[in-house]
């Protein structure tokens, strides 16, 4: 239900939840929410006091994931790191492969071959739409429509099977490699890929019959957890949260890499900033997407995959087989050193995933590990906003809030 | 524990009745889903429409430990997340059983870093381990099945499990872990000869 | 690849270093960003400065992080990175400042963006360096218990032996299966 006060105040910079309070008077409560909870996505925990069933303040607890990253980052070669990006956002991870290679190649300054570029761009939306399908899965599960579920990830799993066509893993793919990609796509992935076109919308037309004029997805969601422009801007959140605000920016857009350049497509803005309009952004995103797909596979023409300078990617097999050059360099960057030795220098790299604004930040000191390795993961801004957002609302709204933020731990604990 | 002693049979050897008994709770183990990462994800798909898991039996997920006999430990196991999977396994009721899916829960996996625990069973008596990064859906539910297997042989005695077998105590308390203090070691830069690729 | 270094930014850093002579030590380019180099202690005007500048606001924190320069150079060990952008230009700029071990210390950034909180928690919690006015500082990812920074050079990858430490010793598989005799897989029953 909504609260007395419609909107939350901004929040003052400075004041931020303090930890783990004690109850100010008697109708107060501290509640533990998490870290192990059907409706917490994954390791989360915030500690909420409460008023009867309103929120008054939160502060969350994070780390129960941690895994250390980015001291692995100092320990393992750039290639190797490959697999780790998979494990961080593991609802979308072939985008987190290609944000993390990118990030490299801007350091080496190398550049990809078109077609590469084209299959990082289908890849990539397909990402989205896996990570969206679970985003609204799960969401749809905790406000309670569980059919939703089932039907998103349906097309998960045909998702699935096209990653596991391209890559052979069904979703930590590592698909990507730095100058281009692990192998060409096989002759099945373009049929498959136009199969799962052809009856994709069905899904999200069924999906939207189902919830948006549905009186209780309405009631549930619609002014739930309002956050406009400003806050959005004060507390870092990007992507379809911010988007749901009425912040028009999209990294796709505003700064393009790949070929998002020569793509035709819209961006969705909403304007009340509450959980309907994100959901909303969400839906319109995966026709954007799907969109997207099409006009990448019309585009797609025949071409090498890899970077040529055998210095620093591993040849194409025909070359290692039929070529002494090929066998060398295959030889000689398996056996010496695995990869790049990158100059030294420090870039940033922010791709826009389904979350938000996905950047790495590598400092290179011209060895074959990266020196320090940083990714900057829009989970933790936005889980970090989550408290304000929640404030004044109940119990059950915030689990409505916490699901449009879609913070998925491994990308926040690292 | 369960229904043999309920039914006053824990003194004897029933074979009839612990078949039967052992046979409906094969077929109705409702799985504690511990979810941390990605294996979760292969969890969540195991649950779903294309590799049903409710076909064998496991319909009721309700991420409630009381109600549930098996816990599936999915995904990385941090520092931190010790003492919350040890209460997590307390609250279960007997019989008990847990599934270690994937290589981080069984071995700590990919990860030899500083939070990571290299193996929930350094301090839960696992019963069954699925390899994999993450295991395919099949896979976890080949170690369903193995579970069952072993649920066909359970002989109840009436002893609690974590009496059956000796679970190794886990002091995770800021306190405990001062007298540790002193043995703590430093091995050298990160570099160090422990991770892959270093040469 | 080419790589073109966008004017207004780098116009930027120049009024900042006209109003701050002292204070900006460098402006750096790389590839196709701009790295301005300061002295820790102003960190906070200058920041500030170039969020409020009137042609080219930065108004949106990217993120706060650090380095460890031990192994890398012989300059201040840490070195703070603060990312910003320009939301209507769609402009970057870095900003780093370098601070020294024993006590390394800055000024906060909560007041500017509250959004700065836990990215300086975690810098404090990886690397130990006490962020000045921050409202909660104290340990982000990691155990509140644990010893150490985990991101600073000098500490294992595999940890001080925390991790470890198990009062009982774990059972040997030989053991668990001797007391649990039950045909594991294959057989059909």
């Amino acid at each position: 239900m909504s609260p007395e006060n419609s909107m939350p105040d901004l929040l003052l910079p400075g004041s931020s939840a303090v930890a783990f309070v004690e109850p100010i008077d008697d109708e107060q409560l501290i509640l533990n929410f998490g870290p192990q909870h059907p409706a917490m996505h994954g390791t989360l925990r915030v500690v909420l006091r409460v008023e009867g069933e309103k929120i008054v303040e939160g502060e969350p607890d994070i780390g129960f994931l941690h895994t250390g990253f980015e001291k692995l980052g100092e320990a393992w070669t750039y290639t190797q790191w490959i697999v780790t990006t998979d494990r961080m956002n593991y609802l979308s991870p072939v985008a987190n492969n290609l944000a993390y290679t990118m990030a490299v190649e801007k350091l080496l300054g190398m550049e990809v071959p078109e077609r590469a570029e084209w299959i990082r761009v289908i890849m990539a939306e397909l990402s989205r739409i896996a990570d969206h399908c679970v985003w609204l899965g799960t969401h749809a599960l905790d406000l309670g429509a569980f059919t939703v579920f089932l039907y998103a990830f349906q097309e998960r799993e045909k998702i699935y099977d096209l990653i596991e066509i391209a890559s052979g893993a069904r979703f930590t793919a590592s698909y990507t490699r730095i100058g281009g990609l692990r192998a060409d796509l096989p002759d099945e992935f373009l049929p498959a890929l136009k199969d799962f076109q052809d009856h994709f919308l069905a899904m999200v037309d069924d999906v939207e019959a189902l919830l948006n004029a549905n009186r209780i997805w309405m009631d549930r969601t619609q002014g739930i957890g309002v956050f406009n422009a400003e806050q959005c801007r004060l507390w870092g959140v990007t992507g379809p949260a911010a988007r749901g605000a009425g912040v028009d920016r999209d990294i796709r857009k505003a700064e393009p890499y790949l070929t998002y350049d020569r793509i035709d497509f819209e961006v969705p803005v909403g304007e009340h900033g509450d959980v309907y309009d994100r959901y909303l952004v969400r839906m319109e995103e995966l026709k954007q997407s799907h969109r997207i797909i099409d006009q990448c596979i019309r585009n797609l023409k025949p071409g090498p995959i890899r970077h040529p300078d055998a210095k620093y990617t591993l040849p194409e097999k025909k070359e290692v087989y039929g070529s002494i050059e090929g066998l060398i360099h295959h030889f000689k960057l398996i056996m010496e050193g695995h990869g790049p030795f990158p100059e030294r220098g420090e870039v940033y790299v922010a791709n826009e995933t389904a979350n938000g604004e996905l950047g790495f930040y590598l400092v290179s000191d011209g060895s074959q590990r990266p020196y320090r390795l940083r990714c900057r993961p829009p989970s933790l801004l936005h889980y970090q906003a989550f408290p304000q957002m929640a404030k004044g609302y109940t119990i059950g709204d915030s689990v409505g809030i916490l699901g449009s933020l879609n913070v998925i731990a491994g990308e926040l604990d690292r | 524990m369960g229904l043999e002693e309920k039914l006053g049979f824990s003194d004897f050897f029933t074979t009839q009745v612990d078949a039967i008994l052992n046979w409906a709770r094969k077929n109705s183990l409702w799985p504690m889903p511990f979810g941390t990462a990605c294996c979760a994800i292969e969890m969540m798909a195991t649950m779903a429409a294309r590799y049903d898991i409710s076909r064998f039996g496991s319909e009721v997920i309700r991420f409630s430990p009381r109600q549930s006999d098996l816990l599936i430990v999915s995904g990385r196991v941090a520092m931190k997340m010790v003492p919350i999977l040890k209460r997590i396994y307390g609250q279960m009721p007997d019989p008990k059983w847990i599934i270690s899916m994937g290589a981080c829960a069984s071995t700590g996996g990919v990860f030899n870093s500083y939070t990571q625990i290299q193996g929930v069973d350094q301090f839960l008596p696992v019963d069954v381990y699925v390899p994999g990064c993450p295991p395919h859906p099949e896979d976890l539910l080949e170690g369903l099945l193995a579970v069952q297997r072993i649920v066909e042989n359970y002989r109840n005695t009436g002893v609690h499990a974590h009496e059956r077998i000796e679970i190794p105590k886990t002091p995770w308390t800021p306190e405990s872990l001062q007298k540790y203090q002193a043995t703590l070691t430093t091995a050298g830069t990160p570099a160090d000869k422990s991770q892959p690729g270093a040469n | 690849m080419e790589y073109k270094i966008p004017e207004p930014v780098l116009r930027a850093a120049e009024r900042l270093k006209e109003r701050y002579p002292e204070s900006v030590q460098e402006i750096r380019t790389h590839r196709d960003e701009v790295t301005v180099e300061v002295d820790a202690t102003r960190v906070h005007t200058l920041i500030q400065s170039l969020r409020d500048d009137l042609e080219l606001p930065f108004d949106f924190l990217v993120d706060i992080t650090a380095v460890d320069y031990l192994d890398y150079d012989d300059g201040m060990r840490y070195g703070l990175k603060y990312h910003l952008l320009s939301m209507k230009h769609n402009l970057r700029i870095r900003v780093s400042a370098r601070v020294d071990d024993p006590e390394p210390r800055v000024r906060s950034l909560a007041d500017l963006w509250p959004g700065a909180n836990w990215l300086e928690r975690e810098v404090y919690d990886m690397f130990g360096i006490v962020f000045e006015g921050h409202p909660n500082l104290k340990r982000l990812l990691n155990p509140e218990y644990i010893q150490g920074y985990p991101l600073r050079r000098d500490y294992p990858t595999a940890g001080l032996g925390e991790r470890d430490i198990f009062d009982q010793p774990a059972l040997e598989p030989e053991e668990v299966l001797r007391k649990n005799p039950v045909p594991l897989s294959g057989e059909l029953n």
